[in-house]
């Protein structure tokens, strides 16, 4: 037997109820208005094609006189970091006293197809890292990666570990084959040739359907019920927004880079065995010399812990250090508990170093 | 249940259909509003009207279609039984039909994040809604909790008749399941679209070709047959000079029927993954029965529901099966998708228009050229830079800028088994230093020795495009020796 136990008249009620908050909620999503990427003041300081390097200003001065410079992955938009108010990941990195710079990658489109990682991670990174190293007249600054930006930070410092004074990553894929990762298990069998020879760019949309359906039903439904509670909050609501926003904001991924990152990565988990070839250099992560932050979310479905954890063997520094968020693969840069933990950690851990 | 629970009566079947009606109402306010908004305040009258002004007060079940909402103690109490719209058979509702076309109308009026959301809002209600009135119809019977078993028991029969249909390629719509819905089937059909937006078209064909209607009025009993006919006509070789666009033609049908197999492949793992999920439900009801706790809301209902669905997803998208299937399906996809680009493209040849392969070519030589002239740019850069620099320290430029003297490169230096760490000269990396090693250069005193032109050709020879003297390694190792 069933032990659902509600009269008629109650299920009527709840049903009604959430008919009516619906009804005076919806259409304040109307009045939200426009959605700022990013709440922190910045200004521009280099640019490159769709690339622009952004330096974050402070409250006050930087202690720190490394600057640091984050680097966020191709697959969405680095806004996640500074999101709304005192859900800023970029803020409280100022807080703690670090001058704060971000590549934004922009959107490709068909004629960037033949970007490569080569020319994402040995031209565009590595200019950049140039410019800010004139700007503050140094030879190393302190680089922070973010999940495939993570990835991409490792390349960088195993191929010129000359330019890194201190490696922070978080949330990002080491060793891309652990049992646990869903993503990966589903790339295995994709052609990935065929793919890119016939799609050019990867659509962003295609990424995006692949993401939700990690965990389609909690994803594309049962948040929206929970939001029902909030419509009639125009702050709440416009906080919901910001996030919704972020998520279906996807650029298309360059065809190349992304042939190579699923081919290389993803199914031969080549980072791992020092075999990733990447222009003239072969990556292998044991010339990663310099200390290493590695920060990763403990519930995260995207990146399991597993798969960042495989860092600590891999690199060949003696400086290495965990932390671990307990939280998802997007709250520990989005929630509050984070907000108080994780920026503040980081500059301290980069203060000291 | 208690005694409240045969209270069903007329009064509280029009509560219903009223909160029903207040429902889709809802949308229908928003979507005036989001048409007035996105028309800069005309009311939105461009926008198709309002579907429910010509229905009545009471129209029909807008929840018809959903197979599970065909709860047989419903049907019997329900008063739209004999609504007019019955004469449009079971199933095919013409509310909830009128309601869908509205809204696909609507959505493009409004700003791209709200239309997104406002999407999932609506796929979401529909869903919840759905639920609420199999509950609702199950609680106001006699016997409820009979109906609850009754209502789960007809959902599993419309699931194993979906299976069936996807099995025997006769399947027409997804089944809904209360609270989720086959969300992940119909965003991939979206995906689908969206990357290949013909693929409506060819599935009409394929549906026709899988009933047993082929191309040119010819009619096969029996599906597989049908099919196995068409495979084996896409297969003969083409003559004549419209040979290679027969070709491609029957190539595209061939990969067609793959993507409609592949897709049907995915469907019905899918379809099994929706009766383990019900089975998981049921368990895990009977469980809380057990222990003596129960579900009291719609929304604790909806949770658990969730809950367990997405458990079963998650073991059934770990399995082996499904990354068959699902790479299957990306695949089948992309092989016709790429025979549509080769047809579209010989059309471009012939109307002398230039192609998508044509403009790869130019763009891959583009980016050559630019990675090539960024690189140089940047080097010219830092070697101005560097001049600058040599020309304000008045001694060490002259020596430094006769790096491209003619004198001859030395042929020996300072014997030294020991090895210095390189790496502490600037520019120096551990890969630099195994290779300078390679070279015999193996501590600071003989890299101190370097000339000029021996450091052009070991500059050279480890490819390292000036950064030997740009960075300076031959005096920053000098001043190491103090």
């Amino acid at each position: 037997m069933i032990p659902f136990q509600m009269r008629p008249d109650e299920i009527l009620a709840e049903a009604r109820g959430f008919n009516e908050k619906l009804a005076k909620g919806v259409g304040n999503l109307m009045e939200v208005g426009e959605i700022p990427s990013g709440v922190t003041p910045k200004e521009p300081v280099y640019k490159e094609d769709k690339l622009v390097l952004y330096r974050f200003k402070g409250k006050k001065p930087a202690t720190n006189k490394t600057p640091l410079l984050i680097v966020y992955a191709l697959v969405n938009r680095p806004y996640m970091t500074d999101l709304q108010e005192n859900r800023s990941t970029i803020q409280g990195l100022l807080e703690a006293g670090q001058d704060v710079y971000l590549i934004d990658w922009g959107y490709p489109d068909a004629a960037d197809r033949y970007l490569t990682l080569d020319d994402y991670i040995n031209g565009y990174l590595d200019r950049c890292i140039d410019v800010i190293c004139a700007r503050h007249d140094i030879d190393k600054l302190n680089l922070l990666g973010i999940c495939q930006g993570g990835s991409f930070s490792l390349c960088y410092s195993a191929m010129h570990p000359e330019k890194v004074k201190n490696l922070v990553t978080m949330v990002t894929p080491v060793d891309f084959k652990t049992p646990d990762n869903m993503l990966s298990h589903w790339v295995q069998n994709i052609d990935i040739d065929l793919l890119v020879d016939t799609q050019g760019n990867i659509p962003g949309e295609m990424l995006n359907w692949t993401f939700l359906n990690l965990k389609p039903y909690q994803l594309m439904a049962q948040k929206y019920l929970g939001v029902v509670d909030l419509l009639d909050d125009p702050k709440a609501l416009k906080n919901f927004m910001r996030m919704e926003k972020w998520i279906f904001d996807s650029p298309d991924q360059a065809g190349e880079t992304f042939r190579q990152f699923a081919k290389d990565f993803f199914q031969e988990n080549k980072l791992m065995k020092g075999e990733v070839q990447i222009g003239e250099y072969t990556v292998n992560l044991r010339d990663i010399k310099m200390p290493v932050l590695n920060v990763y979310a403990e519930q995260d479905h995207l990146v399991p812990p597993d798969a960042s954890r495989a860092m600590k063997k891999a690199v060949g520094s003696r400086d290495y250090t965990e932390l671990a968020f307990p939280g998802g693969h997007i709250g520990i840069y989005v929630s509050g508990k984070s907000q108080k933990t994780i920026p503040p950690a980081i500059g301290e851990w980069l203060n000291v170093r | 249940m208690s005694k409240n629970a045969n209270s069903w009566n007329e009064s509280l079947m029009k509560d219903w259909a009223k909160t029903q009606q207040q429902y889709w109402e809802t949308w229908s306010d928003f979507a005036k509003t989001a048409g007035a908004a996105a028309l800069g305040g005309n009311n939105g009258q461009a926008f198709p009207a309002n579907p429910f002004a010509s229905m009545g007060q009471f129209g029909a079940n807008p929840f018809g279609l959903n197979p599970f909402t065909q709860n047989p103690f419903l049907q019997q109490a329900n008063p739209f039984a004999n609504s007019p719209f019955a004469q449009f058979g079971a199933g095919a509702n013409p509310f909830q039909g009128a309601i869908e076309q509205w809204w696909s109308a609507m959505k493009p009026g409004m700003p791209g994040d709200v239309g997104t959301v406002a999407q999932r809002f609506y796929d979401m209600g529909k869903n919840f809604m759905s639920m609420a009135e199999g509950t609702f119809g199950a609680a106001a019977h006699e016997q409820p909790d009979a109906a609850m078993d009754m209502w789960m028991t007809s959902m599993h029969t419309v699931l194993e008749q979906w299976i069936n249909q996807i099995q025997n390629n006769m399947d027409v719509i997804t089944p809904d399941l209360p609270g989720v819905s086959g969300t992940t089937l119909t965003a991939w059909a979206q995906l689908a679209d969206s990357v290949a937006p013909w693929m409506n078209m060819s599935q009409h064909f394929l549906k026709e070709v899988a009933e047993g209607h082929l191309p040119g009025g010819i009619e096969m009993p029996g599906v597989g047959a049908a099919q196995e006919q068409f495979l084996r006509a896409l297969s003969v070789p083409g003559l004549g000079y419209t040979r290679e666009q027969q070709e491609r033609l029957q190539r595209l049908a061939r990969h067609l029927l793959s993507y409609h197999d592949a897709f049907r492949g995915y469907k019905l793992a899918f379809a099994k993954t929706a009766l383990s999920t019900l089975d998981a439900v049921q368990k895990r009801l009977q469980e809380m029965h057990k222990q003596g706790n129960k579900i009291d809301s719609l929304r604790g209902l909806y949770d658990m529901w969730v809950d367990a669905s997405e458990e079963v997803y998650a073991e059934f998208a770990m399995s082996d099966e499904y990354q068959v299937v699902y790479g299957d399906l990306v695949n089948a996809l992309m092989q016709v998708r790429k025979d549509m680009n080769e047809l579209a493209e010989h059309q471009y040849v012939l109307m002398n228009i230039p192609t998508r392969s044509e403009i790869d070519t130019m763009q891959r030589r583009q980016q050559e050229n630019r990675r090539e002239s960024r690189q140089l740019r940047h080097e010219l850069a830092l070697l101005r830079a560097q001049l600058e620099k040599l020309g304000s320290e008045p001694s060490g430029g002259a020596a430094r800028t006769r790096a491209h003297s003619s004198a001859p490169a030395q042929d020996s230096l300072p014997i030294g088994d020991v090895a210095d760490d390189l790496t502490e000269i600037k520019g120096i990396g551990p890969k630099m230093m195994e290779k300078l090693y390679a070279e015999g250069i193996k501590n600071f005193n003989q890299l101190a020795k370097v000339n000029a032109k021996f450091a052009e050709q070991l500059d050279e020879t480890l490819n390292t495009q000036g950064r030997i003297l740009r960075d300076d390694w031959i005096g920053q190792a000098k001043k190491l020796l103090g």
